[in-house]
């Protein structure tokens, strides 16, 4: 399941949606929404994404990530949107045979989401907002 | 020809706008548009960085643009 969604994430459909008969294990990765950076108190985050290109980058890292491991299944979710402190912004799920391939696999995506996908996230405080790291 | 510039995040504030159709001399590159944006959106040059994708791949040189093509600004990203 890869995917971007304006709704809430739910884990649970998530890493179900990784399970297979041929795995003993499944990595998770959850972001979420912290109440601070550098010191000032975040209100929320805005995420907004460039749709298709973000998708095929996406699907561009799973499918690095099936043929660096032996990944049995893999999901990305990713929040578009406002979220409030603690709502999730990510979740990653990796089904691999053995444990080690889904903590490096999943790692891998989070690593790599996080230097191509075109998403950004505005932070909103509560006096006033930036989009993260667009300043040189 | 016509090229369709998209906009997102920080280069979105900057121009005011989320898309933009430049008009283009056939042939044109990514050079070329870019000359364009910098005279249109000034803020574009001086106050930000960004990449270009065209029709939702990178592109990190140079490349020629053809009619109808979709080209967006990307500032750094930071998803997650």
């Amino acid at each position: 399941m890869i995917k971007l969604t304006q709704e809430h994430i739910n884990v649970q459909q998530i890493i179900d949606s990784v399970y297979s008969n041929n795995a003993g294990a499944v990595d998770v990765f959850i972001g979420t929404v912290r109440n601070n950076t550098k010191g000032k108190n975040v209100v929320k985050l805005d995420f907004e994404a460039y749709e298709p290109m973000a998708l095929k980058e996406l699907k561009m890292i799973a499918k690095e990530a099936k043929e660096k491991w032996p990944v049995e299944k893999l999901s990305i979710v990713h929040a578009i949107g406002v979220r409030e402190i603690g709502e999730l912004a990510v979740v990653i799920a990796v089904s691999t045979p053995h444990r080690k391939a889904s903590f490096e696999a999943c790692q891998f995506c989070i690593d790599t989401l996080k230097q191509t996908v075109p998403i950004w996230k505005k932070e909103v405080f509560e006096d006033g907002e930036v989009w993260v790291d667009s300043t040189p | 020809m016509n090229v369709s510039v998209l906009f997102f995040g920080i280069t979105k504030e900057k121009t005011g706008f989320s898309n933009y159709s430049f008009n283009l001399d056939p042939q044109s590159d990514l050079r070329v548009l870019e000359e364009e944006l910098f005279r249109k959106f000034p803020k574009l040059k001086s106050e930000i960085t960004f990449k270009f994708a065209v029709n939702n791949e990178y592109i990190l040189g140079n490349q020629v643009l053809n009619n109808g093509d979709e080209v967006a600004l990307i500032p750094p990203v930071s998803g997650g």
